[in-house]
């Protein structure tokens, strides 16, 4: 939580102009940017794996025609068709430590960006298109016991 | 027996760092990884020095317990998967050589990412471009001071 403006503050004293907002004010803001760069926690076939919120991030620049990079390491790719496990409903009083009952409180930390959003994926090995990606991905092997930390999709 | 220098099978000097990985709620992919790499690797160069058979089973129960510790970490689960892998291997002369090769292979990589990533990813940048990141990812925060230090004007947009 607030690492956007932890990063804010380490550009601004490294002297990088950096402006910080709201989620939503990034949101509604994005078609005066020429391009977004993020990072990743993991990629799947399904797509970025991510901070919730890129998924927005990435289909408005979609939108405008805004170019989006992902910058990971390549050893966050996930061999095909897996996927990580990321509907895990966080603590829920981190957003609010109501006691009634017939409130739920929804806390995900990630989503998922489809490939199709992404211009490009730069890893230390190189840039990769989703039609290459989707290559490396199948030259990929998963140990069968090691299953149990990822989601196998169809 | 019971054995106050170990947890189950691993011992407990591998265990008080594995804890570490798995509360470290702070850093990113590369400082983890490479944190289990260091518990992995250690325990494989242990061996190593003191000429003893590889234990197979207490190597898989610590890349398990190193696994466990971040269950989401991509990279944390792929670098174990690759261990367990060429644990099993039936084409390695010297499976321990192979397994410390690999930790050192992927530090090196580790080590390299994020210049390599600069280099790739800078071809993008335009003098005077508004670029806009979200939350915070240790290779896009180290790409920015890249290119500020090329001299490149940038603005960038936070949330």
């Amino acid at each position: 939580m607030n690492e956007g403006i932890a990063l804010s503050k380490y550009l601004a004293r490294e002297s990088i102009p950096t402006t910080v907002m709201t989620d939503a004010s990034l949101f509604s803001n994005i078609s005066n940017v020429d391009m977004v760069i993020v990072g990743s926690d993991a990629i799947s076939k399904n797509g970025i794996i991510n901070k919730i919120g890129t998924k927005v991030i990435t289909q408005l620049a979609s939108d405008y025609d805004i170019p989006v990079y992902v910058l990971s390491l390549i050893e966050k790719i996930l061999p095909f068709p897996y996927d990580v496990k990321i509907n895990q409903n966080k603590n829920p009083d981190e957003i609010t430590n109501s006691t009634n009952s017939r409130l739920h409180i929804s806390n995900y930390y990630f989503d998922t960006s489809p490939l199709n959003l992404i211009s490009a994926i730069i890893t230390q090995e190189g840039m990769f298109s989703s039609t290459e990606l989707i290559s490396y991905m199948k030259s990929l092997h998963l140990h069968p016991e090691m299953e149990q930390f990822l989601i196998r999709d169809k | 027996m019971y054995c106050m220098d170990s947890i189950g099978n691993i011992p407990k000097k591998y265990m008080i760092k594995i804890n570490h990985i798995k509360n470290d709620h702070t850093n990113g992919a590369i400082y983890l990884t490479r944190k289990a790499i260091d518990i992995i690797g250690g325990y494989l160069q242990e061996i190593s020095l003191h000429n003893k058979k590889l234990n197979k089973k207490k190597l898989r129960d610590i890349l398990f317990e190193v696994t466990n510790a971040q269950p989401s970490m991509a990279s944390i689960i792929l670098f174990c998967n690759q261990l367990v892998i060429l644990s099993e291997s039936k084409h390695q002369a010297n499976i321990l050589e192979s397994l410390i090769n690999y930790c050192n292979i992927t530090i090196k990589s580790l080590g390299h990412a994020s210049e390599n990533i600069n280099q790739y990813a800078q071809v993008f940048i335009k003098h005077q471009c508004k670029i806009a990141t979200y939350s915070s990812s240790s290779l896009v925060k180290n790409f920015l001071i890249f290119i500020k230090n090329k001299k490149i004007p940038v603005e960038v947009y936070c949330s």
